[in-house]
């Protein structure tokens, strides 16, 4: 009987796929850490083991762990996620002048990543009890505060891609508590003016175009003389002090955005780097060179590559079929998850549902964005597949809260 | 209710929408890359690939103790092939095989099965000018060959040296799993005897990576790569041995067609100034192609080439062990230097007989004297008046029968017969003071090696304080020019009280300077050397001639070992040897000071 109801506490539905991604990434960081001379290497696949395993310990932890409890340490695990953050400021840089990592027990742990979970489940909690839908201002300050905070911290570590996967589930949980489609328009009209200043620089009129549809979006919303000419100021000032705040990038920030919009120009720059991810893919064909017979071995010596490139070795070994079978996978999941949210009557489980999600969703397109040429190199892990042991461990906890919420769906 | 759960499904729908889209520009790109331009990128793939090439550091120098320099390296060319390349072309087994490079069915072998397809397999190991000309030449048809330099060790001095040296070779399983695996692969090339093989790491230095980047062809496009770039190699550590080359030089020829050994130490400090083992080898036959053939006759040569015999020989002291049965006998109060004997040229023990050197009547002799005409009679007595465990126990306290646990690998221990030991050997009735009076002559089954009769004689001029044999001096960072000296250890034989140390020296003195001194061909005027001659009876062929010494008998600054294998008797043969090489080395000594 206990067999019966343990199988019963498990939603298949997310866990096969993320098992058989697993696999997947498994196979790709063998043979990516395969033929190289010096010996650094395939240790690195029995270490991903190893935190695979953990995670799966992880990951059942949270499929235990009741709804309630976890709503009930909302707060307090988000003030302690802060802490990390801070303490981590405050270690040692490493080599490359970041500071992301704290050493505990010898093991490296990563609390950027901690941080994701718990500022979700404070956000969860919070829109919960809110009045967004209500374009309640204080609310959504406040909200806005709650993500912030981590976000500052982390980007002063300094880790742009990161940051941006914050903004990426604020956004989604606004809407999803019921915000007012025009306030979301008003948040995002911004980032779009500084995509589009940016865009500007080689075509002027992108900008002014941009202005256009501005003008006939707010006409057609018609919210009032205040709010149109405010919006309208606040994205002009945006597109004016975008190139000043341009120039306060770091240069390999500077460097990455620069070689994405234009790789060819400078093949033996960091362009090269997704130059050679497009050959490896490209060359992947249909069905793929087979396992271990990837020969862009060029790929093999970076270091990132376990981490940014990892599913462009993939796609030259499995090819296209290997891709969509992967891609759909993740879809399965992510899908599955928003699936989950709206059957859930818990509200907080709901919310904290659309969060995870939107996290999946946000690492795999920008993390395959980036290795077919879509985006810059960001840095961003792919779940279940990049190696690294904080991505991986707090990746399966968050499928572990997933399953939770789905198989709990019926409860309040 | 309903409306929330419809809101909340819209929303999802919303979500799916908005995902679903994404996903499928995703799809679509990786259409655009995999199937539309397929072959482009595949072209593109095969057109560039890094190859990682191992730099193989510069191996450290080896000095002798003023600079000269003994080992140098010399560039050599190895050839190595890229299986992926070679198994995708026709052209290059047919060349290799068809210009006689290699055998048929070698190449298939080497690169059958690694896994590693992109890395290069080495081939031949050196190849000369006439072959490497003629693979460049037709570098068009032959994609994935490669070349990589080699160490080689070039040997620019006439002195030999081999022994002490060692050489050089491809490093096998066992030394790869001792040296470490991080370090060290298949191919490498490392020390495989004397201080090549102790100094291995510090010699090697570390390897260093170089990325380039290679067409279809395996032709270099470009040599660097910003996302990796080469690492450099460090340069191994060069290192000052204690050796004098001019000396070592003098040694070699003085023992030149003969077998043997001479071991020359600084009295002071344990430095090594000289160690010839003859026969030896030309360590340039190393460095060069050399056929199976030939390593067979050196290494089975009759007369042992390979062999160190200064340090790896285990012989019979003979005459030259009689001054630990003095030692141990004053030092136990067993006697005093008066204690006389009677030796009419034989002894008889039981049934048996033994006699003294050509049956020659010493008479009535002392201590001194006894050892000065090395007289056989009185040390027989003596042994039996000491006994075997004291012997043995002074034996060991002069460190013979355990290894010195010098800086090179090569070393036998020698052997000290205890009575446990020969208990063992013989049963304990087995043996008798026949063996014993034997043994008290450094004959039977007393072994020691030329290196520790060199040592032993030093501690006995330095009045017990006996200093580790060492070969090097200092090792000298290739990048900072700093020198690290080695440290020097010694220890004291504090059992041993002084007054007993100097009345052996006196008679030592009496060995070369009395009239009737068996060591009277080593005299130099105006040095005093103080010596003992051994005449080791060999069950194999003629005897082995010893001696051994230091100078000045005062407060030496040398000592020294000679042995020469069925040389005959020690005096004849070994101890004008020490004149001249003695005399060599004080005479360049002071010229030296003069200088100064």
């Amino acid at each position: 009987m206990k067999k019966k109801s343990f199988v019963k506490k498990i939603d298949f539905i997310f866990l096969i796929p993320v098992l058989l991604i697993i696999v997947a990434g498994i196979l790709a960081l063998y043979s990516s850490t395969y033929s190289v001379v010096t010996s650094e290497t395939s240790s690195l696949v029995y270490k991903q083991i190893t935190w695979i395993i953990i995670g799966l310990i992880a990951m059942f932890v949270m499929i235990f762990i009741p709804i309630r409890v976890i709503y009930a340490l909302s707060y307090p695990l988000y003030i302690f996620g802060i802490f990390l953050l801070v303490t981590v400021l405050f270690i040692d840089r490493d080599t490359s002048g970041a500071s992301r990592w704290i050493y505990l027990f010898g093991f490296q742990f990563q609390p950027s990543e901690f941080a994701k979970i718990t500022t979700i489940i404070a956000l969860s909690r919070f829109l919960t009890e809110s009045k967004i839908s209500q374009n309640n201002i204080k609310d959504i300050v406040i909200s806005f505060m709650i993500v912030s905070i981590p976000m500052i911290l982390i980007r002063e570590q300094p880790d742009l891609g990161t940051s941006l996967v914050f903004a990426a589930f604020l956004l989604p949980l606004l809407f999803w508590a019921d915000l007012p489609i025009f306030s979301l328009f008003v948040i995002i009209a911004p980032f779009i003016s500084i995509v589009a200043i940016s865009l500007s620089t080689s075509k002027v009129y992108i900008f002014l175009i941009w202005m256009v549809i501005l003008t006939v979006i707010l006409y057609l919303a018609k919210k009032g003389i205040w709010v149109t000419i405010s919006n309208y100021i606040v994205n002009l000032a945006v597109g004016i002090t975008t190139p000043y705040l341009w120039n306060r990038l770091k240069p390999y920030q500077q460097e990455r955005i620069k070689n994405f919009l234009n790789p060819e120009m400078d093949p033996r720059g960091a362009g090269y780097q997704i130059l050679q991810s497009k050959t490896a893919i490209g060359s992947g064909g249909f069905r793929g060179k087979g396992f271990l017979h990837g020969t862009q071995s060029q790929l093999r010596f970076l270091p990132e590559q376990q981490r940014d490139f990892i599913f462009s070795v993939f796609g030259e070994e499995f090819g296209f079929l290997g891709v969509i079978t992967i891609l759909g996978l993740y879809l399965i999941i992510i899908l599955h998850g928003f699936n989950v949210a709206s059957l859930s009557k818990n509200r907080f489980a709901g919310y904290v549902a659309v969060g995870i999600s939107s996290i999946f969703f946000i690492h795999v397109f920008v993390n395959i964005g980036v290795t077919v040429g879509l985006l810059p190199v960001t840095g961003l892990p792919l779940p279940f597949m990049s190696y690294g042991g904080s991505a991986m461990i707090s990746f399966l906890a968050m499928v572990g809260l997933l399953i939770n919420i789905s198989v709990n769906r019926l409860k309040y | 209710m309903d409306e929330v759960r419809e809101k909340l499904n819209r929303n999802k729908l919303i979500f799916a929408l908005f995902i679903s889209i994404l996903f499928i520009i995703l799809i679509c790109k990786f259409f655009s890359l995999q199937i539309l331009s397929n072959e482009i990128y595949l072209s593109r793939s095969e057109q560039n690939r890094i190859r990682e090439v191992v730099v193989e550091p510069a191996r450290g120098l080896i000095y002798d103790r003023y600079g000269n320099l003994i080992v140098d390296n010399r560039p050599a060319f190895s050839v190595s092939l890229i299986p992926y390349e070679v198994s995708r072309s026709k052209n290059v087994i047919p060349f290799f095989v068809n210009n006689k490079f290699v055998k048929p069915g070698i190449i298939e072998e080497k690169i059958k099965n690694t896994r590693m397809v992109f890395n290069p397999v080495k081939l031949i190991g050196q190849i000369d000018f006439v072959g490497l000309s003629m693979l460049e030449e037709n570098k068009l048809d032959l994609p994935g060959v490669v070349y990589q330099t080699e160490p080689k060790r070039y040997y620019p001095s006439e002195v030999r040296v081999s022994h002490v040296l060692g050489y050089i070779g491809e490093i096998n399983e066992k030394e790869i799993i001792s040296l470490g695996e991080d370090h060290y692969q298949p191919g490498d090339i490392v020390g495989k005897m004397g201080i090549e093989k102790e100094y291995e790491k510090i010699l090697h230095g570390n390897k260093g990576y170089k990325y380039i980047q290679v067409d279809a062809l395996g032709r270099e496009i470009e040599s660097f790569i910003p996302e990796r770039p080469n690492i450099q190699t460090v340069q191994g550590k060069n290192i000052y041995l204690t050796i004098d080359l001019p000396l070592q030089k003098y040694c070699e020829e003085l023992l030149e067609g003969g077998k043997g050994s001479i071991v020359v130490l600084n009295a002071k400090n344990g430095e090594i100034l000289a160690l010839v083992s003859k026969p030896d080898y030309d360590p340039n036959f190393f460095s060069r192609n050399f056929t199976i053939e030939e390593w067979k006759k050196l290494s089975e040569d009759t007369s042992h080439v390979l062999i160190n015999r200064a340090t790896v020989g285990e012989y019979p002291p003979g005459s030259a062990f009689k001054l630990i049965s003095a030692i141990a006998a004053l030092n136990e109060n067993i006697i005093t230097p008066d204690w006389t004997c009677t030796c009419p040229g034989y002894y008889r023990l039981g049934r048996r007989t033994f006699s003294c050197f050509r049956n020659t009547a010493h008479g009535k002799l002392d201590l001194l004297q006894a050892i000065e005409r090395s007289c056989n009679v009185y040390f027989y007595q003596l042994g039996r008046e000491i006994g075997i465990d004291i012997w043995a126990k002074y034996a060991k306290l002069f460190k013979f029968g355990k290894i010195s646990e010098m800086d090179i690998p090569e070393e036998k221990p020698g052997n000290v017969p205890t009575r446990e030991y020969m208990d063992g050997i013989y049963g304990k009735d087995g043996w008798t003071d026949g063996n014993l009076v034997n043994m008290a002559i450094g004959q039977g089954e007393i072994l020691v090696t030329p290196l520790q009769m060199a040592a032993f004689v030093m501690a006995i001029g330095n009045e017990g304080i006996y200093y580790k044999p060492h070969l090097v001096k200092s090792i000298e960072d290739n990048e900072t020019k700093d020198r690290t000296l080695i440290e020097v250890k010694s220890d004291t034989i504090s059992e041993v009280s002084e007054y007993v140390f100097k009345i052996v020296k006196d008679g030592m003195y009496m060995v070369v300077n009395g009239e009737k001194g068996t060591g009277r061909a080593a005299k130099i005027p105006g040095i005093n050397i103080g010596g003992k001659t051994g005449t080791a009876q060999n069950p194999h062929g003629e005897d082995h001639a010893w001696f051994i010494g230091f100078a000045p008998v005062d407060n030496p600054v040398i000592a020294f070992s000679i042995l020469v294998e069925n040389g005959g008797i020690g005096g004849a043969v070994a101890a004008p040897m020490a004149r001249k090489f003695l005399t060599k080395y004080f005479r360049d000594n002071v010229i030296i000071a003069k200088k100064n």
